[in-house]
């Protein structure tokens, strides 16, 4: 034990040779009094790292032991609005006093913004200021750089790879399924919030009987704008020849009454339809059955306004009114008129057994007289135990279209196009502690007309002798369809959610087909072979039990089982009895990460569209008759989907996997004689596989700022075709990459890039055709600099690569200059558009059936000089 | 204004009878803020932190973040959470807008009660979250000692918990936080290791939470390899902005005693109000955190 103490007394002394002690008094230069708190440190010389400190007492004293072997050292004193005061000294024991001196503390500020985004429950809420930068005009702009959102070209949200089944505005459905209004016409910077309501089940009162794994958006507007009447109107005037783009928007929001008034008229190739366009997934509806067409060449793969030859008026009123006693009236009215010209040269390669094939070269001009409206009033009332909603939604289409296509002959095409429809969809739903009733009603009627003239008459062996040169061909074809789907739900809630429902659906259609000869204003009757008079009747009884049960914490499974039994009339009466179950199950794998994997099995018969024996004319080359055989599909669909969303890093990631395999009974197969097609049918069971997977990625990288976002997808199909009279298995393969990148190198430069890859092979088994791989490249740049405040330049470029070319360029490029400069409320913009002036667009693209050629007429070089400015 | 002072009272507390409540002077001129304060420093320094904890929401691990601000001072700063007192400000702003229309409060109602509310029209459904925390702590570096008051509108808290600087050890590494140059120290306080990233920069011996002692501004965190961090995410100059304590009749307790009582809180309430007539529920937050105190 002594030995121990004289050890570490030993030890004690030896350590404290080699300390330094340093000590002293800081004093006020002013006062002279002792400075309390300052903080003491001690350096290695002249660095900046800290190796020993202390604070000054009441006294101003200080004392700081130190163990070093260094020779200098430096002693600072710094504190509280002190100037800081520095001193080099020697590594020895000893005494240092200061004086110092007042400053005021000055500190590099960091100001705190609010995080770009953040998650309550299931709410994600994206701060739009943080994601807004000089370049955005509309909210369409801001939402596509948000990671997890995704606009697509026709207007479409999705969030992690699914369209988004709700948009509201302050959490009221104002718009519907025509939310590209909002979209296209809303400015940023009256949006506070753009929130993701995740697992959104709308109907409130469900949400413990039926989930949802859709997502909706809902808008937080600022304060500023809300109650205020906002108002934006823009001018617009070009060359080559004259352009017109001008707006009128106006919107009104508050807690009782919503407004959305718009005005469009445009032909400088914006498109302004496309804000109408209908983004829901499918509601309850009567089919469209377009069963004659004016031919059309396939759309180019470059961005729309190059080649939309539009002359296009659009306008909107939407209104929405919170009633007493938790209603809500809401109505919608839209109207567009358009007149959109299409210029093109096809030339299309039908593949034939052996190596032959059918080549039709066509010289095309169309244009399309488009005329739509549509209205629908809605009154619903959506509370935790209550639903109820009813809504009568109108539309009306006059469509026509004029063509004319140089195959040698000249040939003239019109079409008539008038479709009618009314349609009422209610909805009742009340729930207690326990238990779920629900009623279910949809009613529709559509009227379609459709009429295409062909001038001169091609196939006179179908039809009568003309007697006049001036006779041409009418194929007329009308469908009455009347479509009810009812049902009766029971749930109740429990350990096991169990829901229990009666359904009842009809679908009835009525098809007039006539293919005449129209010979000095007389209509001339083909025969019976040419004819259609077709009444078909759908009915469907349901009984559907669903279970719903969660394992744990974090595992749900769901069961649907529906057995269906389904009477189809036609010139004769079938039964079916099918089951379909489905099944889902759900798994939170973590915080971040969730998975799903769902199972279906569906059976269905084949419609009006394939039960048609007399001949129709779809298209001036194509005469198109069934068999009258129904098919009978056998569905398996087996999909997973892995979600990544993580608001902290800003990163959101999808993937998706859909397996579906379709076995049929009849194997179509078309016929060419000349340039004719008919279609016929063979009882020969057959296969159909796909497979499609897709991955998506975006992550917003604060740091320096920028966004990024990734998406490939990959299809594989699979599938027996007839290729005259010889049965063949076509596969075919396609792989697709793109990225999108914007950033914000400094002030003054932002930067947008977009590329994509795609790959595609298809392969004949038994017929050995010539089928090369196609490679497809696209990619923008956009440069925009913002050399001083309020002015913007902006150049981009555009380049497209297509390896299937055989003859000419395979690059195209583009390029555009814009320019604005942004006053308080106005904005001045400049756009020069194609300076290149590329006039065609070439493509080729293969499918199962042949390859098809295209060039197609681009808008030239153009000038538009736009003024946009608020008044309200 | 009774009235409205009940509708307090009952969002906060958790009561499954409709009782009579007594609602003492101070309790009123605590939720009107009529309550007399002591200043106690003048700041002229904020710095906000980002407190990053995890916690378990029914087996899932689950990331936690709150903002916290410190103001400081020559002698003390005052660390609270921004969230949480912009939070009870916008409660109140409701409160207030329903105050007019306010004729009986009801607590816990039944489904059919409520249906029967509703179906005399109208009506406001609510829910709200409070998440975060509730605790103002004030820090006397010179006594060194720290005043941690918490509490309900109806009963507050005050418990005093002598933190002497903790004892830091100098690294030679630094990193750059915002701006500043940081250098590297490590202390174990009850219970944990800490890393601590202070600015020699800005003279302030202060940091997050209980943390001090540094001689500079405690910039970063890391409590046990990460289970916890406290990161600086802004500094703003003050200019003399008060640090005030309210002149409150506390409950004098300890500082174990006083967490139970801030885990209590963090539940979810909702409240119905048809024409003037409340009805209040509660859901109590099933998650589980760590205590960064383990002794």
């Amino acid at each position: 034990m002594k030995l121990c103490f004289l050890l570490y007394s030993l030890f004690l002394v030896s350590s404290l040779s080699s300390q330094t002690i340093l000590n002293g008094n800081i004093t006020d230069k002013k006062t002279g009094q002792a400075v309390e708190a300052a903080t003491v440190s001690l350096y290695a010389l002249r660095s900046n790292r800290i190796i020993a400190y202390t604070q000054s007492g009441e006294n101003g004293e200080y004392r700081i032991l130190f163990n070093g072997k260094q020779d200098s050292l430096t002693l600072a004193v710094t504190g509280f609005n002190l100037k800081k005061v520095v001193k080099d000294i020697a590594n020895k024991s000893q005494t240092i006093d200061f004086v110092v001196g007042d400053e005021m503390i000055s500190i590099k500020e960091v100001i705190v913004v609010a995080p770009k985004i953040n998650e309550v429950g299931d709410t994600l809420n994206y701060n739009v200021e943080r994601f807004t930068d000089e370049t955005d005009r509309t909210l369409k702009d801001v939402l596509g750089k948000m990671p997890g959102i995704q606009v697509l070209e026709n207007g479409m949200i999705l969030y992690m790879n699914k369209p988004i089944n709700r948009f509201y505005i302050e959490d009221m459905d104002l718009l519907k399924d025509r939310y590209g209004i909002a979209t296209n016409n809303i400015n940023p910077n009256d949006i506070a919030t753009v929130q993701v309501l995740q697992k959104h089940q709308p109907v409130k009162a469900l949400k413990d009987y039926e989930t949802s794994s859709d997502a909706a958006i809902n808008l937080k507007l600022k304060k500023s704008s809300k109650g205020v009447v906002l108002a934006t109107a823009q001018l617009g005037a070009g060359i080559s020849p004259l352009l017109l783009s001008n707006e009128l928007v106006g919107m009104y929001f508050s807690k009782k009454m919503q407004d959305m008034v718009v005005y469009k008229g445009d032909n400088s190739g914006r498109d302004i339809l496309g804000e109408l366009n209908s983004l829901y997934n499918p509601e309850p509806k009567v089919r469209d059955l377009d069963i004659l067409a004016v031919l059309k060449p396939r759309q180019p793969a470059v961005s729309l306004q190059r080649y939309l030859f539009n002359d296009a008026h659009i306008g909107t009123v939407n209104h929405l009114l919170a009633l007493k006693n938790r209603y809500v009236l809401s109505t919608n009215i839209y109207y567009a008129y358009d007149e959109p010209k299409r210029e093109s040269n096809a030339e299309t390669d039908y593949y034939l057994p052996g190596d032959s094939s059918l080549k039709i070269c066509e010289q095309n001009v169309s244009k399309l007289y488009q005329n739509r409206m549509g209205a629908n009033i809605e009154l619903s009332a959506n509370t935790d135990d209550f639903f109820l909603k009813n809504r009568v939604k109108m539309e009306g289409r006059w469509d026509k279209e004029n063509g004319r296509v140089f195959t040698g002959d000249s040939i003239r095409q019109h079409l008539d196009n008038p479709v009618y429809g009314i349609s009422n969809q209610f909805e009742w739903v009340t729930t207690n502690e326990r238990n779920m009733f629900k009623v279910a009603s949809f009613a529709g009627y559509k009227d379609m007309t459709q009429t295409l003239d062909i001038y001169p008459v091609l196939y006179d062996a179908l039809l009568p002798p003309a007697t006049s040169l001036m006779a041409w061909m009418r194929q007329k074809a009308r469908m009455k369809d009347f479509t009810t789907t009812n049902s009766l739900t029971y749930g109740r809630k429990g350990k096991v959610t169990q829901n229990y429902s009666l359904d009842f659906n009809a679908h009835v259609q009525h098809l007039q087909t006539d293919l005449l000869l129209m010979d000095r204003g007389i209509e001339v009757t083909g025969g019976d072979s040419l004819a259609n008079d077709l009444k078909r009747e759908h009915y469907e009884w349901k009984l559907h039990v669903s279970h719903s049960l969660a394992l744990g914490d974090n595992v749900n499974v769901h069961l649907f089982c529906p057995i269906r039994y389904l009477l189809v009339r036609e010139q004769h009466t079938s039964h079916y009895l099918f089951v379909d179950p489905f099944l889902v199950f759900e798994q939170r794998l973590s915080a971040y990460l969730s998975s799903s994997l769902n199972y279906s099995f569906t059976q269905e018969v084949s419609g009006i569209e394939n039960a048609y024996t007399g001949n129709v004319m779809t298209s001036y080359r194509n005469l198109l008759r069934n068999d009258g055989e129904r098919d009978r599909y056998k569905i398996h669909n087996l999909w997973w989907i892995l979600g990544y969303k993580s608001p902290f890093s800003s990163l959101f990631g999808s993937f998706t996997t859909f397996y579906t395999h379709t076995r049929a009974r009849l194997l179509s197969e078309y016929l060419y004689e000349g340039i004719l097609a008919r279609k016929s049918t063979l009882q020969y069971p057959n296969n159909t596989q796909s497979l499609f997977s897709s991955l998506m990625l975006g992550k917003d990288l604060e740091t320096i700022k920028s966004s990024f976002s990734l998406n490939a997808d990959y299809n594989y199909n699979r599938s027996l075709q007839i290729l005259q009279r010889v049965i063949s298995s076509y596969k075919s393969h396609s792989l697709s990459v793109g990225g999108k990148l914007h950033t914000k190198i400094s002030r003054k430069i932002i930067l947008d890039y977009k590329i994509r890859g795609s790959w595609n092979k298809s392969l004949f088994q038994e017929t050995e055709l010539p089928v090369n791989p196609v490679w497809l490249l696209s990619q923008q740049l956009l440069f925009n600099w913002l050399p001083v405040e309020k002015w913007m330049l902006g150049v981009s470029c555009e380049h497209f690569y297509n390896d299937a070319i055989r003859s000419g360029s395979r690059n195209m490029w583009f390029a555009d200059l814009n320019l604005s400069y942004t006053l308080k409320n106005t904005e001045i913009r400049l756009d020069c558009t194609n300076l290149f002036n590329t006039r065609h667009y070439i493509s080729t693209v293969f499918n199962e059936t042949g390859r098809y050629y295209t060039e197609y007429g681009l808008r030239p070089g153009e000038v538009l000089l736009r003024v946009r400015f608020k008044f309200l | 204004m009774k009235n409205i002072l009940l509708l307090f009272f009952l969002v906060i507390t958790n009561n499954n009878l409709y009782s009579q409540f007594v609602i003492s002077k101070s309790a009123s001129d605590r939720m009107e803020g009529k309550l007399k304060k002591e200043i106690l420093d003048k700041a002229s320094l904020r710095c906000w932190y980002e407190f990053i904890q995890y916690c378990s929401n029914e087996g899932i691990k689950e990331q936690v973040v709150d903002t916290f601000t410190l103001d400081i001072g020559l002698k003390c700063s005052m660390y609270y959470d921004q969230n949480r007192i912009m939070r009870d400000s916008a409660d109140r702003v409701e409160g207030e807008r329903l105050r007019p229309r306010v004729k009986l409060i009801r607590q816990h109602m039944t489904k059919a009660e409520i249906d029967a509310l509703r179906e005399q029209g109208g009506g406001s459904y609510q829910e709200l979250l409070s998440r975060g925390e509730t605790a103002v702590l004030y820090k006397d570096r010179k006594k060194q000692k720290i005043i941690i008051i918490d509490g309900t509108i109806t009963e507050m808290y005050k418990c005093i918990d002598e933190v002497p600087p903790q004892s830091w050890e100098l690294r030679e590494d630094t990193m750059t936080i915002l701006g500043y140059v940081s250098q590297k120290a490590e202390t174990v306080f009850r219970g944990r290791s800490y890393v601590a990233w202070f600015a020699p920069d800005i003279p302030l011996q202060d940091g997050p939470w209980k943390l001090y002692g540094l001689p500079g501004l405690i910039l970063q965190v890391v409590v046990d390899d990460g289970l916890f961090v406290f990161k600086a995410i802004g500094i703003q100059q003050l200019e003399s902005f008060p640090i005030a304590m309210n002149k409150d009749q506390y409950v004098t307790t300890d500082r174990k005693q006083i967490r139970k009582l801030a885990f209590k809180k963090n539940n979810k309430r909702r409240f119905l109000g048809v024409d003037g007539i409340f009805s209040m529920s509660f859901e109590a937050d099933k998650r589980i955190f760590d205590e960064l105190e383990q002794e």
